[in-house]
């Protein structure tokens, strides 16, 4: 079979959606419920802690032959042994999954349909999931090109229509409570915008980039400016919202968009926000599936990926149904145990670069 | 509920398509995984075992995690939960 490819600027694309992903509409107001109006400079220090975890992946990527995290496990430790490092890895990506599903779908039955069921929203973007899974790697990346020009189109005209509206006085005092906060927000954005584009890792062998560097500059751009994405969108929440009625609202982006209004006949636009979000949502539950698809094919030595991807989106609409019992219970999860465990998820990278620094000296030796 | 008895329903119709071909092609580990899968996420759908699935998912990050992330939150000075 055909192996598959995608250049690194499709790579770049990916790493930026997935960046991004669901952090657009939920992180600016987790962070300001934190951080106040420091919730920006977080996200700077979110940034400056992400990109050593950045290289981490990139340094997996580079050592031993190009192949997945995943293949690289078992290659080494055999498929039982590897399997305790690669069953969490894949549990992680799918418990991802669903996790931005369900806040997807929370979104959409509290802010937009809220007569439907939030099961048939998640439901209907699992299908068109699946759908992009049998379609494979390379159709899914060309569909990430493509969708980068409409998020870049409606994310600059977001930030050029709400500019006339900023007050940078509503960012002070800064660090009015100490460097606590902020680095607390920071810890936030570390989780939800860098460690979690750890499933990302699984599509690096399929990237034709020319050298290494060429690899390493496609994921450093994508990851940073979906981080600068995120920094813009915090700052404009902060501005333009103010910090208290930002930490208010679970949607803040969403607020942010109804305050759209151009010479009294640009107004209500915030539909396209949503459209913005559900795409990048969209990208980063299409890598995170097709790290549980690509995990699971390799681990158990299958010929092909796609044929699991019905009964993986099915536990994955099942996973998001019963996520959490109510939005209070959510949110105190997402602010206190999800980073944690993100955290902790690290150890399988870090695990595997020491495996294999150990092999290479071994060779050596 | 008769969202999850439509998706189930067409979970099964796949599995009832798919998973004898892959018995037939010798894959039995990806056949197995494929039906054991299918029906994890048909219960589910259907209402019996939503409470696993809960459990499956978020209660042991809140058991494992939430304590050290009360501690982080008090070592950051931004509060925790009690």
């Amino acid at each position: 079979m055909r192996e598959e490819a995608i250049s690194a600027r499709q790579f770049t694309a990916l790493a930026l959606f997935v960046t991004i992903g669901d952090s657009l509409v939920i992180l600016p107001g987790t962070m300001v419920s934190l951080a106040k109006q420091d919730a920006w400079l977080s996200m700077l220090v979110g940034l400056a802690a992400g990109l050593p975890v950045i290289l981490l992946f990139l340094a997996v990527h580079a050592r031993g032959a190009a192949a997945s995290p995943v293949v690289k496990l078992k290659r080494i430790c055999g498929p039982w042994f590897g399997g305790l490092f690669i069953l969490p890895y894949i549990a992680f990506s799918l418990f991802l999954s669903a996790g931005s599903m369900r806040i997807l779908g929370d979104f959409m039955i509290t802010q937009i349909m809220p007569e439907t069921p939030g099961t048939a929203v998640v439901a209907l973007l699992l299908i068109v999931a699946a759908a992009a899974i049998r379609g494979g790697v390379e159709a899914f990346a060309r569909a990430g090109e493509v969708l980068l020009l409409c998020f870049l189109f409606v994310f600059f005209f977001f930030i050029l229509t709400l500019v006339p509206q900023v007050d940078f006085h509503r960012l002070l005092p800064v660090c009015e409570n100490g460097p606590g906060p902020v680095a607390h927000g920071g810890l936030l954005s570390l989780a939800f915008c860098f460690i979690e584009i750890m499933p990302l890792m699984m599509l690096m062998p399929h990237v034709k980039a020319n050298s290494r560097k060429e690899m390493r500059r496609a994921l450093l751009i994508g990851a940073i400016a979906g981080a600068c994405a995120l920094l813009i969108v915090t700052l404009l929440c902060i501005t333009v919202l103010g910090p208290g009625h930002a930490e208010r609202h679970m949607y803040p982006t969403y607020t942010l968009a109804k305050k759209i209004s151009v010479g009294s006949f640009l107004e209500r636009v915030e539909a396209m926000i949503a459209f913005m979000w559900i795409i990048s949502t969209f990208m980063k539950l299409g890598v995170n599936l097709f790290a549980v698809h690509l995990g699971l094919a390799q681990w158990i030595g299958s010929r092909s990926y796609r044929t699991l991807s019905v009964p993986v989106a099915a536990v994955t609409l099942a996973l998001a149904a019963n996520f959490t019992d109510n939005m209070a219970y959510f949110n105190h999860i997402v602010t206190l145990a999800w980073p944690i465990y993100d955290l902790t998820m690290l150890f399988v990278p870090l695990f595997l670069l020491g495996l294999l620094l150990v092999r290479k000296a071994g060779k050596r030796g | 509920m008769w969202v999850g008895i439509a998706v189930a329903a067409l979970v099964a119709a796949a599995a009832v398509i798919e998973a004898p071909s892959l018995f037939r092609e010798s894959a039995k580990t990806e056949g197995i995984l494929y039906l054991a899968l299918a029906a994890a996420g048909s219960f589910t759908l259907i209402g019996y075992t939503g409470k696993f699935y809960s459990f499956v998912f978020l209660r042991w990050v809140d058991i494992a995690f939430l304590p050290i992330g009360n501690w982080v939150a008090h070592l950051f000075g931004t509060g925790g939960a009690s």
